[in-house]
Formats: C-alpha cells, sequence, structure tokens
C-alpha cells in the first residue's frame, strides 16, 4: 500500500528555494495543499515491481552522436545578436545584479 | 468560394492552377484572422506586413513555375517555435519581450519549403495545460463552442485551423498537446515518432517526450507538412536518422488484413459512454473495410500518467532554469501558477532524498510501458483509442483541480512515455456537436502507416467538410 | 601529545584545446577575445538551443584517462548537475555524474632517491604513486567581471571544453602536491590537449584539505619506508573537508596547503572541527578566507542529460585511441637514465616533450666513430641554450666540434685577447672591482674578433688566468 504523503511548509520553502521560485505565505500554503495531493495520486508508481528493471531515460536505442570538432560561423550570433534581449548591457557584457 | 475554407491540397492545386494568387489566399485568411481573432484568441502575434511582402514574393516564384511543397501557403507556429526576429513568447509574460535570434530547424524547412508564416498562436504557457487556460495571454475559445476549451497545449493552432485562419497550424506534443485540441476541435493532429521532427529551435518543455508537429484539416495536408519538416538534424542529438518516406504516396496503400488492437483498458469506467461510442463506431468503419479488431490489454496503462508525470515534470524544472532575466526574459517571479507547480513537482522528483522514489522509479516505470507498447505491437500493426476520457468541458471545469486537469491526459501520456507515434483524426460529434476524435498509435516511425489507416477512415466519413459557425 | 596528518586530495580542471565549444561548433579558444563575440544560442543558453557533444573532446578524455592508466567506462554518459549561478547559462552544467569516462588510474613520480646519490636505478624505491579516482568530461562556464557595483558577464568561454581530475586523498604535505601537479600539468602537455597553464586558467587547481588527528601511539605506523601507495585503503577519513578556490599559481597552491594545514591544525588542538566549506585564496596575504556566500547545502538534482545520447566504447575504439599515447615523461626518465643520463638532467630533458624528442632525435644520429656520449647529448641540450635554435643537424654538427675541437690558432687567440684588454680598460677595471660579469663581456668581444671559432670557454679561463695578476 502507497504511504500517505507528508510534505511540509519548509520543504515546499526549499523546493522553492532550489527552483529560484520566490514564494508568499499564502503560496506556500497553497502549494503545499496541491503537491500533497499529487504525489498522493503519483505514489502509486511504487507499486510497480521495478526490482529488476532498468532506467530508460532516453526513449529511443539511439547512442553515440558526436559532432566533429571544426568551427561553425554559420551559427555563430555577433555580439549584438548576442545581447539584444539583454535587459542591462555594458561595453558588450551582460549586466547581472551584484548579489544574486 | 472562401478561399479560407480550402485544404492545403486545395489551396496547393488552386495556386498552381492559377485559380487564386498566394497574395489573395493570405489576404484571405489575415481577413478571416482580424475578424474573428478578437474572440477566439487563437493568435499572440498576426505577422500581416511579412506574410503580405512573402506571398507577393511566392507569387513571382508561382509565376515562373517554381514548385515547392508549400509554397504560397500560410503557416501559423505555435509561439513556443523560435522565430528569428518574430516575437515567442511560449505564451508566458517572461518572455513577453522576446526576439529570438534565430530560427528554429523545422520553422528553416517551412521557409525553405515556401510557406508563409501568418501568426504565432496561443497555446498554454510553455506547453503546460492540456485546455488552453493557462496562458498569460488569455484563454483560446473552441470555436465549436465559445463556452468551452480549445484542448490544449497547442490550443491556437488547434483553433486556428479549426476556425479556417490557416491551412497549417503547428504544434509540440510531449503529454498529448497536439493530439487534444485536434480532437476537440475537429481536426487531424499527429504525434510523430520522439526525435522524427528536430527539437532544435523548440522551447524545451520535456526533453525526452517533446514532439514536434502540426495540426491540419485533413490527413493528406497532416502528411503534406511532416514531409517537409522530418528527418535528422545535426543540431538535435535525439533526431532519429530515418529516411522520410514518402507519407502522401502510400496513403493510398490497402489497408485490408490489418490488425487494430483495441487495449480494454482504454474503454473501462473512466471513459465517457459518448466518446467510447463514437470510438467504436469509427472501429466498425474499419472492420468493414476489412481490418480486422483485436482485444488487447496494455496492463501498465494505470501507471503510464504517473511516469509521465513525474518524467516531465523533472524536465521542466530543469529546463526553465534558464530563465534568470539576464540574457532575455523577465525575472522568473512572472511565472503562472501552472507553471510555478510544475517546476515545484519537478525539483521535489530530482531532489536528493526524493530522486529514487519518483525520478528513477518513472525511469524504470517507462521500461515497463515501453515493453508493453512492443509485446502489443508483435499481435497487431497499430492501436486505436480515444484521444479524451470525456467531451470537450466548459472553462473552469477542471482547471480548478491541478490533479483532475492533469488526469485529461491518460490515453494521451503514454505513447509521450514510449516516444511511439501517434495521429489523432476526427471521429465524429455529440449530440451536443461537440467534437470528439480517435487516435491510432503505432510503433516507431510507423508515421505512414497511421496516416494509411486514418485516411481511409476519412475518406468514409468525411467529418472535415462540417465547418463551426463562428461570431465575432 | 596528539599528532596531525593532512589528508589532501586534488580536484583539477583542464581546458582542452580544440578548435571548437564543447556542445557547439563556436571557437574554444577564448583568451583575450572581445566580450560575447564567440557565441551561438547553444552556448549562450538560448530558448529551443540543444547540445551536441564534441568528438574530439571525448577522445582527448579517454586518452588523459589512459595517461594516467584510468580504466575506460564502456558506457558513458552526460548528466545535468542544477545550481544557479550568473556564468551558467542554463542554469545547469552539463558535466558527468555516475558514468564519467575514466574511472581509476594513478600518476607515479620517480623522486631521487633521498640519500643524495646522483643517480636512482629505474626500480620502485623513490618513487610515490599517487591514485585517480576519476576523469570526466564538462563545459565550462561564462567569466564574471566586478567592475565598481556591477558584475558584468562573458559568455564567451560558457561551453569550452573542460576535463575534471579528481585524485583519491593520497597526499600528506604539499610538496607532493606540488610535484604531483607539476608531472600532470607535463604530461597533459605532452598529449597535445591543452596548455594546462594556471596564469591562463587552463589549469586549475583545488585542493580539499583535512587534518587527521591520530590516536597516541598510531603515529608510529606512518614512519616513511618505501610504498607504492602511501595511504593504506583502510585508513579512516576526518569527518570534514575544506575546499580551496581561486589559485593561480604552483607556488600559491602549496601555500594555500600549508597555510590551511597550520589553520586547521590549531583548530583542532583547541578542541574545534573546522568548519566544511569553501575557502579563497588570498596570495597577497598568504591566507585562505571564508567565501561568506550564502552556504547553502548544493542539491545538484544530478540526472541523465536527456538532450544526449549515451556514449559506448569498444575496446576496439578505445584501444585505437591509445595508439595515440605518445611515450609519457615517467617512462621516458627511466629511459634515459637506463641509457646513463643522471636523474637531475633525465628530469630536465624530460619537462618539455619537444626537447625531449630533440633529444632523441640528435642520439639517433651519433655515430660510435664521433665518440659523443648521450650525457654530452644532454649537456648541450640542458646548458647551452644558444643552440636551441639549431636544427638537429647543426646541433650534432656542434657536438662533434665540441668533441673534436677544430685546432685554433692559438697565438692569434692570446693576441686577440691581448689587444682587447687592452681597448677594453673599463670593463678590465669593472672586473677588477669585482664586477663580475665584466667578463662575459670581454669574452663576447673575443668571440666576435674571432668570429665565433673559439671556444668561450677557454677565452674565458684565459682571461681570468691574465686578469688575476
Amino acid at each position: 500500500m502507497a504511504k500517505k504523503t507528508e510534505i511540509t511548509e519548509e520543504e515546499v520553502k526549499h523546493i522553492a528555494s532550489l527552483a529560484r521560485i520566490i514564494l508568499s505565505q499564502e503560496e506556500i500554503k497553497k502549494y503545499k495543499e496541491q503537491l500533497i495531493r499529487i504525489f498522493d495520486y503519483i505514489n502509486q508508481i511504487s507499486l510497480m515491481k521495478t526490482k529488476k528493471v532498468i532506467e530508460t531515460s532516453h526513449p529511443t536505442n539511439i547512442t553515440n552522436i558526436f559532432r566533429e570538432d571544426e568551427i561553425d560561423d554559420s551559427k555563430i550570433l555577433k555580439q549584438e545578436e548576442a545581447l539584444s534581449n539583454a535587459v542591462k548591457k555594458k561595453n558588450g557584457y551582460f549586466v547581472v545584479k551584484a548579489i544574486f | 468560394m472562401e478561399l479560407t475554407s480550402l485544404r492545403l491540397k486545395e489551396a496547393l492545386e488552386g495556386l498552381e492552377n492559377k485559380k487564386f494568387s498566394s497574395v489573395e489566399l493570405i489576404k484571405s485568411h489575415i481577413g478571416r484572422i482580424k475578424k474573428f481573432n478578437k474572440k477566439i484568441n487563437a493568435f499572440i502575434t498576426i505577422c500581416e506586413e511579412e506574410a503580405l511582402s512573402q506571398a507577393r514574393e511566392a507569387d513571382t516564384l508561382i509565376a515562373k513555375k517554381a514548385k515547392n511543397a508549400l509554397l504560397g501557403i500560410p503557416v501559423a507556429l505555435k509561439d513556443n517555435w523560435v522565430t528569428k526576429g518574430i516575437r515567442s513568447t511560449a505564451a508566458s509574460k517572461v518572455l513577453d519581450n522576446y526576439i529570438p535570434q534565430y530560427d528554429a530547424t523545422a520553422v528553416v524547412r517551412l521557409k525553405a519549403a515556401g510557406a508563409i508564416i501568418i501568426g504565432k498562436t496561443n497555446l498554454d504557457a510553455w506547453g503546460h495545460g492540456s485546455s488552453g487556460e493557462h496562458s498569460d495571454y488569455g484563454n483560446t475559445l473552441n470555436p465549436w463552442d465559445y463556452s468551452r476549451v480549445t484542448g490544449g497545449s497547442s490550443s491556437g493552432s488547434g483553433a486556428a485551423v479549426s476556425a479556417d485562419m490557416t491551412l497549417v497550424g503547428t504544434g509540440t506534443d510531449t503529454g498529448g498537446s497536439i493530439r487534444q485540441p485536434a480532437a476537440f476541435c475537429n481536426v487531424v493532429g499527429l504525434k510523430p515518432t520522439y526525435g522524427r521532427v528536430s527539437r532544435y529551435g523548440i522551447i524545451a518543455m520535456a526533453s525526452s517526450t517533446d514532439s514536434i508537429a502540426h495540426l491540419t484539416k485533413t490527413v493528406w495536408d497532416n502528411a503534406r507538412v511532416l514531409s517537409v519538416t522530418a528527418g535528422f538534424d545535426p543540431m538535435d542529438g535525439t533526431a532519429g536518422k530515418n529516411e522520410v518516406p514518402n507519407y502522401e504516396d502510400l496513403l493510398q496503400g490497402k489497408i485490408s488484413g490489418l490488425k487494430i488492437g483495441i487495449p480494454k483498458e482504454y474503454f473501462g469506467k473512466g471513459t465517457d459512454e459518448i466518446v467510447a461510442d463514437t470510438c467504436h463506431k469509427a472501429l466498425k468503419v474499419l472492420e468493414d473495410l476489412g481490418c480486422k479488431l483485436v482485444d488487447i490489454s496494455l496492463p501498465h496503462t494505470k501507471y503510464a500518467y504517473p511516469v509521465y508525470a513525474v518524467i516531465q515534470a523533472s524536465e521542466v524544472s530543469s529546463n526553465l532554469l534558464r530563465y534568470d532575466g539576464v540574457r532575455y526574459g523577465n525575472e522568473r517571479k512572472m511565472f503562472g501558477d501552472e507553471a510555478k507547480r510544475r517546476i515545484m513537482m519537478g525539483t521535489h522528483s530530482l531532489s536528493s532524498g526524493y530522486a529514487d522514489k519518483y525520478y528513477h522509479q518513472s525511469l524504470k516505470g517507462r521500461t515497463l510501458i515501453i515493453r508493453d507498447f512492443m509485446e502489443a505491437y508483435k499481435k497487431i500493426d497499430v492501436i486505436a483509442c480515444p484521444v479524451w476520457p470525456f467531451l470537450p468541458f466548459k472553462f473552469d471545469e477542471r482547471a480548478i483541480d491541478p490533479l483532475k486537469m492533469y488526469l485529461s491526459d491518460v490515453f494521451t501520456a503514454p505513447a509521450n512515455v514510449s516516444g511511439n507515434p501517434s495521429l489523432s483524426v476526427p471521429a465524429g460529434f455529440s449530440p451536443d456537436k461537440l467534437p470528439i476524435g480517435i487516435q491510432f498509435m503505432g510503433p516507431n516511425y510507423s508515421e505512414d502507416l497511421l496516416y494509411k489507416v486514418a485516411y481511409r477512415y476519412e475518406q468514409e466519413t468525411k467529418w472535415y467538410l462540417k465547418k463551426p459557425k463562428l461570431y465575432e | 601529545m596528539n599528532k596531525y596528518k593532512p589528508v589532501i586530495g586534488l580536484e583539477i580542471h583542464v581546458e582542452l584545446e580544440t578548435k571548437s565549444k564543447m556542445f557547439c561548433g563556436c571557437p574554444a579558444d577564448h583568451f583575450g577575445k572581445k566580450p560575447n563575440t564567440q557565441t551561438c544560442p547553444v552556448c549562450l543558453g538560448l530558448p529551443g538551443a540543444l547540445p551536441v557533444p564534441n568528438k574530439k573532446a571525448v577522445e582527448w578524455t579517454i586518452l588523459i584517462g589512459r595517461a594516467l592508466s584510468s580504466k575506460i567506462n564502456s558506457v558513458s554518459k552526460f548528466d545535468r548537475k542544477h545550481y544557479f549561478y550568473p556564468d551558467l547559462p542554463k542554469g545547469y552544467q552539463i558535466s558527468q555524474y555516475d558514468e564519467p569516462i575514466a574511472k581509476g588510474g594513478w600518476l607515479n613520480l620517480t623522486l631521487r632517491n633521498p640519500q643524495g646519490s646522483k643517480t636512482v636505478p629505474a626500480n620502485l624505491e623513490g618513487s610515490r604513486k599517487f591514485r585517480i579516482t576519476r576523469v570526466h568530461l564538462e563545459e565550462d562556464t561564462g567569466k564574471l567581471l566586478h567592475i565598481g557595483i556591477d558584475t558584468l558577464v562573458d559568455f564567451n568561454r560558457s561551453g569550452v571544453p573542460l576535463v575534471e581530475i579528481v585524485t583519491e586523498p593520497d597526499f600528506d604535505n604539499s610538496k607532493d602536491v606540488k610535484r604531483f601537479i607539476e608531472e600532470l600539468q607535463v604530461v597533459i602537455r605532452y598529449l597535445g590537449v591543452s596548455d594546462a597553464d594556471m596564469e591562463k586558467g587552463s589549469m586549475r587547481i583545488e585542493p580539499n584539505i583535512s587534518v587527521k588527528k591520530l590516536e597516541v601511539g598510531s603515529w608510529k605506523l606512518e614512519v616513511k619506508k618505501p610504498q607504492t601507495s602511501n595511504l593504506k585503503p583502510q585508513t579512516v577519513l576526518p569527518n570534514y573537508k575544506v575546499e580551496i578556490k581561486n589559485i593561480n599559481s604552483f607556488r600559491f597552491v602549496k601555500q594555500a596547503i600549508e597555510y590551511e594545514i597550520e589553520r586547521q591544525t590549531e583548530l583542532l588542538e583547541k578542541g574545534i572541527t573546522p568548519r566544511q566549506e569553501t575557502r579563497g585564496y588570498d596570495d597577497k596575504k598568504g591566507k585562505t578566507y571564508s567565501q561568506r556566500t550564502k552556504e547553502e547545502a548544493h542539491d545538484y538534482r544530478y540526472f541523465p542529460e536527456p538532450d544526449i545520447p549515451p556514449m559506448i566504447f569498444s575496446k576496439k575504439y578505445v584501444e585505437e585511441i591509445q595508439k595515440q599515447l605518445p611515450e609519457l615523461p615517467q617512462n621516458r626518465m627511466q629511459r634515459y637514465i637506463k641509457q646513463g643520463i643522471k636523474y637531475q638532467d633525465a628530469f630536465t630533458l624530460t619537462r618539455n616533450k619537444r626537447i625531449a624528442d630533440r633529444f632523441d632525435k640528435t642520439t639517433l644520429k651519433i655515430k660510435t666513430v664521433d665518440n659523443i656520449r648521450v650525457s654530452d647529448v644532454a649537456n648541450i641540450i640542458i646548458n647551452r641554450k644558444e643552440t636551441a635554435n639549431l636544427t638537429i643537424e647543426g646541433l650534432y654538427r656542434k657536438l662533434k666540434e665540441f668533441k673534436n675541437p677544430r685546432q685554433i690558432d692559438e697565438k692569434a687567440l692570446d693576441d686577440s685577447i691581448k689587444h682587447l684588454i687592452e681597448i677594453n680598460k673599463k670593463a678590465v677595471e669593472d672586473f677588477k672591482k669585482g664586477k663580475e660579469n665584466a667578463i662575459m663581456f670581454l669574452v663576447g668581444q673575443v668571440m666576435r674578433e674571432m668570429k665565433g671559432k673559439a671556444d668561450p670557454k677557454i677565452i674565458k679561463e684565459k682571461l681570468l688566468k691574465i686578469l688575476s695578476i
């Protein structure tokens, strides 16, 4: 039998900080309830008999895909193109907030 | 004759035979968009000027007897397809002002085939949704009943094709996002084999399930577009090297003797009676055409959705980390509610202490689900089943409960987990005139077979002739 | 009284000298380029971009692994390592987690026999083995610049291939660490895969340092004796470790380690366990310092990179790559010593592959009749820097000259010396006043007059004789 899920507010805060998402206190409560409900449903996957089953991370059988060590001029962006969507830029650089 | 009521095949013939020009074709579609889009909200961006200028070029080429697969044809692109110089938002305020510096490979191919981009269509932000209710740019209304959803996440493309605003609406199918709007809007929608069409330049949702294709009015139309976008791409390490067959030519092949599997898990208590009935009727048509209907079981079906949910949310949480507002886009606080929820689901599934229970267990579940399908395909050629467990629903009916919304994907997600192709085609209408779709699934790279079966069914029933009545 | 023993492991990053970046076709050589002029959708982390791995980078990683005697995994893959930093465009780094390209291995250092004899026979006496844990491949990040209150980012370096070499915590002193990383640098340069330059940042060292308090009496077991591994497998490691970053020379690595050992020992003596953390190194102050950034525990949430299919390396494939291995410096040194070269010279010759190759090619030319010994070749290459630009042929001829110097007119030489002493009175005075270098000036003048036909050593001897009267 799948156990009942327990996700605490602390855990929600932790998850949000790992994902750099800022949540209000209200949101923390809301997402906690929703995540509990969702993972309660998901927990049934532990009922699958997977002891000797290997993981499939790629649904195809492809292996060994490489590119040759060549410069591809056609894809290189000009400096203005690279910076074209930047919120803040200076002398060819992207500018970020000093405190991240 | 309304140019906008043409199907792609007819439009190509019309242009070639000089019945009308590309400029006229584009003008008529833009006109229709302008008339009905305020209500239906299928488009986020309309490219009127550029489209007309390209139409003029197309007419010049057509006059010189130039031939190209989609020359002069209006095409609408889902707004998670990156287009150089044309705003691409993924329907999220985070990318409200993003103007890509490059074109997706699929876009390059469509352009090279002569297609004309008339606009970018609405979607559930980032692809996160099955109804079209999660766009940061407002809901897209179902042309068949404005009080109901189109299905998602390719909601805009579904509505646009269905409402005759475009001949082709492209999309992405990560858990059902092309097939679901196709089924709710009475159009054809393909989820191709994973890797059949390049993902380079498609804003990533779940990297191991995102399948790139399109919605069209008919099966032939769909085959024509796939022949343009399919094929190996060195820019995408997961793209398949399989040859691209001549999909259109293969439509005419015989289907008698073909074995169609009917999975019992898709026709149980959870499936609406009208939906199940409609599918059975459709299968009877195919039986009368010579196909053999075989009962099969896909025993891990009930785990397919949670397995999909974990893998998808995990990859989503990772793929959305690049949106930090430095090189492009707005700050992360602009993420909508659904995006935040999925990011947290995924982060939790991958986090230390939980990764084995959720992420790794799901990867094992994936192996079991793939095996189910491989076993089935030893006995049968294609699988047929409903696309949705229920009829097109009203706005807010399912959105209030995220889990209830997620469960809309139970019939579509399995093909995404396995990577197999699946084609959704119109199968009829409910007594309330709401569209119902049926999907045909097959082994990897069997799109030609799916098209063949669907084409024969389509020609017998011609559901595409029915049109929704639009009002402004 | 308690005894303390340092436990040190190393994390080394090497930037590969491929033409293009790890996952895209942008140029990998970013040194001195204008900011953000060598980026593309992939390395800039634009929406929709996808990575495709550089074949050469993978091959070179296998090569490095084999040079370190590592086992190449038959199945390997890339994984996503998630963390936030402005120089990391995707919010994750494509790296390798549980299936790296290479596992295990070691680097043998041949050390001069501590008893001080000039030649050390090629045996295990005086050699030390330091174990490698793993060698894997990943992508580099962009570069941050801090100017005033602004933090600026340049993504030219983002996506450059980086090989990470991790050692076992086999080191217990800073001298061994310095010798090890110097040897590793030579090996990497021999392979021609990187210029491995710490000042340029193409080689980066991050030592992990802890100090172990030994139980009373157990230090007796640590008496130095010839051994192949200086850390017994059953040794228990301390329950913390401190990582030091931002060190940009070998000398500073040694200093940072020494400072850190002292700092940690002091704390332990007070009964305090040093905090597990990352520290920076201030080379001006000669101290490590705590990096008071938000020290949240990293949860990298590693998972297999879904955009890149796994890699399978067949035995045959690995063998083909292995054939590209040159004779490595340690082996080369052993060979020279066997040939009769003294240890110090063998060491010097093998520090640079081009020079060692020059030595080999020249010795091949020698015929028995020439009466030239290999030590003569070593000598001329090491000590006669003026011969560096000669061709192998030219060098060979010079050697023959030295062995059989042409009869120069001794009288002409003496005359020349006398003459130049007369006209260069100032130089002579300087020399007599104690300016040693003045004599070299005079030697040069004689050489010029003699049109290079005289041996500067002989000239100097004669001058000294005359001037010392």
